[in-house]
């Protein structure tokens, strides 16, 4: 060749021939900064021993994650985030009050059984974090449920009613309106005016929204949780319908579901239906959950109208559990662990039409 | 309205280069390799052997059946070998080797005049077949077969396809622009010979200078338009560019006459002109040789048969190329070898200087290839089955309607070789049935 140029070697392979640069690296490190607002003002909120259970939750997981593929011989691949990813929303999704063993189970839980059992990332049927916190809400419900401050934390609205109404009596009143969550306070602040607790016992919708709240380490702020939520759907990761539908619904039925008289059927003064409604949606885990959690790749459905049946079934089951499930705390990540077990099926039936087909 | 098709892709378009070149004529090379089988179809048999003497033009080969197509001399001189030739597939092929007098005598009664205004639609079709016209936007498919719709499929609308959707082509864009009058002329002439009432002239948005010399061209018809769609990949697609044009989709299995529409390349638009109004068969076409490590790019006016190396010593070589792809990066063909030739479906020679890893992980479901899949269809469920080599699974959801765009492969995260999934478990459904049937004689 004239050129000079060595033409032995072309590289020969069937189309196509280029690439879109985005690899799973890509997405799972936005993942990680998405969520990295909310994380750090948990820090901000709880204090130091918060960024503690953070990190060793995340260190925990890529330690577990980089094991197992040495063990197995494979390629290590915490290079790809995705254990970070777990990591980083275990500790997240974790009080800030537990002992440092608890986020180190849970994350090695998440990443073992969670993912790396069922052939590792993509083959997984639940979403790893969820796998490890359930775990350990199991293993150490006296750390995750019931640790120093947070109660009432995620206690079933029945549960909180119950306390409610002691605090009715006058005689608790104190202990549960300091341990109170805000969904618990919620309740609380609307008898206060009848009863005289004050109302600075309760925090306001405005709060709740900024985050300087009780709850878990990264789900209080829902404003940063929603900025990382939104940068996620403009990268094109998440399905807006997903957070509009979970938390969508989520706040219709607390607002308009009458939610006050379920469990005894006794009238108790009840707050307006926009509070109601804000603070099922701003004072737990709902707004991270349906953001980072039901919008999870590997473990909900692929298709958009899958996606939204998915979140539906993640508010109704959430509202449920809040409702009347007697001991089951939040309900976010149970709802979505369920969810994620119906996901194949939701899949199956909710696969596109094929271009020139009939619908079958 | 917006008119647009469902999914896609949109690559980085990287035709700079060569967009705002003229064409310029390649002097035809000392040596030229002829294929015999450069369309969808039969291979055409060897109407010359070695020692002929050929005039440009001369037919060198007849159509091997209906589905088929002539060959052509491009240039005059000596057949100096019939024998099985290195082709763009990568296999050795039948092709005429024809030893250039420099002397480009046309044979007897081609390149001179004819009315038009008299040839009925039999005729048109004839002269398609008789000049060995194809596809030319890289299908090759025999342009007289797609002229030939059965009486209870009557088409409705031409649709003349300009959008040139692959990144790096240019030579329709420049074809377009410099020479509309040829296109719109053919285009007239293949209306005319399926009975259609309609003309629309389509094309991306990022050709506005095209447009409207097309603009320019069609206001001279009639019964012509010009629709300008949003630039995406696969938009050149036969069935894409019906539903983004028309909104009718081509039922599954079935082709554009099943909605009364007939798709052709602007450069066989051109080219039925020069067969109807000149007798010029198809010898030459134009082609765009570019990409990272082409030294000059260039829109080249080739003879059929050159082979790609007299073209790289005319445009050079930035740096070693990696790969050499015949057509778009999206759906051509890596070739091994620099003597191959171009052939009437060479729409574009891209020389890449980085090539994919051949790496992939496991699918994450992350959902990118459902949304860019231009036909609906679930690629990362069927590249799971297809993976464990679950062929008959992954049939079931519909893996025979993928066109082959490449889009899956090209979005996914997890490098997963979705496409050449496809590809092969096609091939073996298709094997599998032919020997179903093999068994059942
Ligand atoms: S499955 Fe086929 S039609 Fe769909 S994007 Fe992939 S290659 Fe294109
Ligand atoms: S693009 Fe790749 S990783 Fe994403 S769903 Fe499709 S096959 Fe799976």
């Amino acid at each position: 060749m004239s050129q000079g140029e060595d033409l032995s070697r072309l590289s020969v392979a069937t189309s196509p021939h280029i690439r879109e640069e985005e690899d799973i690296s890509a997405i799972m490190w936005w993942v990680v900064a998405a969520l990295t607002p909310a994380a750090l003002f948990g820090v901000w909120n709880f204090g130091w021993y918060a960024a503690a259970v953070v990190v060793v939750a995340v260190v925990s997981a890529a330690v577990a994650e980089a094991l197992w593929q040495r063990i197995c011989g494979t390629a290590v691949m915490i290079s790809d985030g995705s254990a970070v990813v777990t990591g980083l929303l275990v500790g997240l999704v974790l009080p800030p009050s537990v002992p440092l063993y608890v986020p180190m189970v849970a994350s090695g839980v998440g990443v073992l059984i969670g993912k790396q059992l069922f052939g590792g990332l993509g083959c997984n049927i639940w979403n790893p974090a969820l796998v490890g916190r359930a775990f350990v809400q199991i293993a150490y419900p006296q750390h995750v449920t019931l640790s120093v401050w947070p109660v009432l934390r995620g206690s079933s609205l029945s549960r909180v009613l119950q306390d409610v109404r002691h605090a009715g009596d006058g005689s608790a009143a104190h202990e549960v309106v300091l341990g109170a969550t805000p969904l618990a306070e919620q309740a609380v602040g609307s008898l206060a005016a009848t009863d005289g607790v004050a109302e600075a016992m309760y925090p306001s919708v405005w709060a709740l929204f900024l985050g300087n709240i009780p709850g878990s380490i990264g789900e209080t702020s829902a404003l940063l949780l929603l900025i990382g939520g939104l940068f996620l759907i403009w990268k094109g990761y998440i399905n807006w319908k997903v957070p509009a539908v979970f938390l969508g619904t989520l706040f219709l039925f607390a607002a308009f579901v009458p939610t006050w008289k379920i469990p005894t059927g006794e009238d108790i003064v009840a707050p307006s239906w926009w509070f109601f409604g804000m603070y099922q949606i701003f004072a737990g885990g709902a707004v991270i959950g349906a953001f980072f959690m039901a919008t999870d790749m590997v473990t909900t459905p692929i298709t958009s109208s899958g996606q939204v049946i998915f979140a539906l079934g993640c508010a109704l089951i959430t509202a449920l559990i809040r409702l009347v499930g007697h001991g089951f705390p939040e309900g976010v990540a149970y709802s979505i662990l369920l969810m994620n077990t119906a996901t194949p099926v939701i899949d199956r039936y909710t696969r596109p039409r094929t271009y020139g087909t009939v619908k079958k | 309205m917006r008119l647009t098709f469902s999914g896609g892709v949109h690559p980085r378009e990287a035709k700079d280069a060569t967009k705002a070149l003229p064409i310029e004529a390649f002097e035809a090379p000392q040596v030229l390799v002829v294929p015999l089988l450069q369309h969808i179809g039969a291979p055409a048999r060897a109407a010359v052997k070695a020692g002929d003497k050929v005039a440009k033009g001369e037919t060198i080969g007849e159509p091997g059946g209906f589905i088929s197509a002539a060959v052509h001399a491009p240039v005059s001189g000596t057949v100096s070998a019939v024998e099985p030739r290195l082709g763009p597939g990568g296999r050795k092929i039948m092709a005429v080797v024809i030893e250039n007098d420099g002397e480009d005598r046309w044979a007897d009664g081609t390149n001179v005049k004819r009315d038009t205004s008299s040839l009925d639609a039999d005729t048109i079709r004839n002269i398609a077949s008789d000049a060995g016209l194809v596809g030319m936007g890289g299908a090759a498919f025999p342009t007289h077969v797609k002229l030939s719709p059965p009486d209870n499929k009557p088409i409705e609308l031409l649709l003349v396809n300009g959008a040139e959707c692959e990144p790096f082509l240019t030579a329709d864009h420049r074809l377009m622009l410099e020479e509309p009058e040829r296109i719109a002329f053919g285009a007239q002439l293949a209306a005319r010979a399926v009975s259609a009432a309609r003309i629309i002239f389509a094309l991306e948005d990022n050709k506005p200078d095209a447009a409207e010399t097309l603009e320019k061209a069609a206001s001279k018809i009639p019964s012509a338009t010009v629709v300008t769609l949003p630039t995406r990949y696969p938009q050149g697609a036969e069935k894409q560019l019906i539903e983004a044009v028309t909104g009718r989709q081509v039922p599954s299995g079935g082709l554009p006459m099943d909605v009364g529409v007939l798709v052709q390349n602007v450069g066989t638009c051109a080219a039925l002109q020069d067969a109807c109004a000149f007798n010029v068969p198809l010898i030459e076409r134009i082609t765009t040789v570019t990409g990272p490590s082409a030294g000059r790019p260039a829109n080249l006016r080739v003879r059929i048969g050159t082979l790609y190396e007299a073209l790289f010593e005319r445009v050079g070589f930035a740096g070693a190329p990696r790969r050499i792809v015949m057509g778009g990066p999206m759906m051509g063909m890596a070739q091994g070898s620099v003597e191959v030739p171009v052939t009437k479906g060479t729409s574009g020679i891209v020389l890449l200087d980085s090539v994919p890893g051949d790496v992939w992980r496991a699918c994450i479901r992350c959902g990118k290839c459902v949304r860019a899949c231009p036909v609906s269809i679930v690629p990362s469920q069927i590249s799971v089955f297809l993976e464990r080599g679950y062929v008959d699974e992954a049939n079931e959801i519909d893996m025979l309607d993928c066109i082959e765009c490449g889009c899956c492969t090209y979005v996914c995260p997890a490098r997963r070789p979705i496409v050449n999934w496809i590809k092969a478990g096609k091939a073996e459904l298709a094997e599998r049935r032919a020997r179903e049937r093999e068994g059942a004689k």
